[in-house]
């Protein structure tokens, strides 16, 4: 189940953040999101927060809970998975 | 000698029980400037503070004024957190208007209310809830525990969420409370100009070079919120006006956040600098808010 969420979170991620030049196919579903990963910031993060809710109309409630769910792609869609309506 | 302390409290909180407000500016005169012969180390503070913000080496008269309008506001917060309604209102003299916020709120983005160690903000915040908006205030801990408690439960009374910061917190996501209270379109209201935080980026305040948190702006960014610029200070009629001046919006473009949080954060300094120069016998920062800054840069890049 979460794994047929990933290329939507994918594109989810560059619609949300506006990445230009990158396509799903290049986002690697195991690396982090952030630092050495694909390089989002601390704005994208919390972009990425509001762009969960919006488009899966999931909630990350707490920096605990974001911590684990922002580590990949792959974790990302686990939580949507578990949690989205 | 902590100004800030729950036995100040506790001891303000059983003046304005037992004193009628009309009396309050008199032992507010007293208490202020006991306050200032007791704290010198505060008083220079204050005073090195004066001088830069108004380029004038005479300021010992805005110095004591500072102190007396601090009392004047202490003796308020205690007593407006028994006051509800038309009481809580009566003390508001002048209001600016607020559709800036109800433009926020129809838009359904909610709102970042921000404002400096300014006036009684306090008064801003819980006349807002009084009026039945959703308030958040965003805030970090302070050292005085039973402090926190009291603001808790004052804050519980009346709606208003708490969202702590952890100010060695260096993740993007300690904010995501605040994120998600926006997204609810409710409205966060944070202080905005003292360096608390690893979270800041360097700008000229009143030509100094300053420290200042950019919390707001990461909120901003990523929600679509406006930050409106809040002030209340006290008016010579013993009243306090509520002004909130026009919103920064915060351009995002991934790769380019640097550029967009310096620019917004560039116009919210111009505002705080506008009030404060108008006020500046209430700007609240009893210790010397650029040596202090210099010295905790210099100690973090050691």
């Amino acid at each position: 189940m979460s794994d047929e969420l990933i290329p939507k979170v994918k594109q989810m991620i560059i619609d949300a953040l506006r990445i230009e030049g990158m396509s799903a196919d290049e986002i690697d579903s195991d690396a982090p999101l952030f630092g050495e990963g694909l390089g989002l910031d601390s704005i994208d993060a919390l972009q990425l927060v509001v762009a969960m809710e919006k488009d899966f109309g999931v909630v990350v409630p707490d920096a605990a809970t974001g911590t684990k769910v922002f580590a990949s792609v792959r974790a990302m869609a686990g939580y949507i998975a578990e949690n989205g309506k | 000698m902590s100004l800030y302390s729950s036995l100040n409290l506790f001891f303000i909180k059983q003046f304005t029980m037992l004193v009628p407000r009309w009396l309050h500016a008199p032992f507010a005169l007293f208490w202020g400037t006991l306050f200032y012969l007791l704290t010198p180390r505060q008083r220079r503070g204050m005073r090195a503070n004066l001088r830069i913000v108004t380029g004038r080496r005479q300021v010992e008269r805005l110095l004591i004024a500072s102190y007396y309008k601090y009392a004047r506001n202490w003796c308020d917060v205690m007593l407006m957190i028994q006051l509800r309604g038309d009481r809580l209102q009566a003390l508001i003299g002048q209001r600016s208007s607020g559709q800036p916020l109800e433009d926020a709120l129809a838009k359904g983005s909610g709102a970042i209310l921000i404002s400096p160690h300014f006036g009684n903000w306090e008064l801003g915040g819980l006349g807002l809830a009084d009026l039945g908006y959703k308030l958040n205030v965003m805030t970090f801990p302070e050292p005085d525990e039973k402090v926190n408690q009291q603001r808790e439960q004052v804050r519980a009374e009346r709606g208003i969420g708490v969202i702590y910061v952890d100010r060695h917190d260096t993740s993007p996501l300690a904010v995501i409370e605040a994120v998600n209270a926006l997204r609810r379109n409710e409205i966060i209201c944070l202080i905005g100009d003292r360096d608390g935080s690893s979270n800041t980026v360097q700008l000229d305040f009143f030509g100094q070079p300053t420290d200042i948190p950019v919390g707001a702006a990461y909120l901003a960014m990523a929600t679509g919120a406006p930050v409106l610029p809040v002030f209340v200070p006290l008016l010579p009629d013993g009243r306090y006006a509520t002004l909130m001046d026009e919103p920064i919006f915060f351009q995002s473009s991934h790769g380019h956040h640097r550029q967009s949080i310096k620019a917004g954060m560039e116009q919210l300094v111009a505002v705080f600098e506008r009030y404060i120069r108008q006020y500046p016998d209430q700007w609240y920062n009893f210790f010397d808010f650029w040596a202090d800054t210099s010295r905790k840069k210099r100690i973090a890049d050691e």
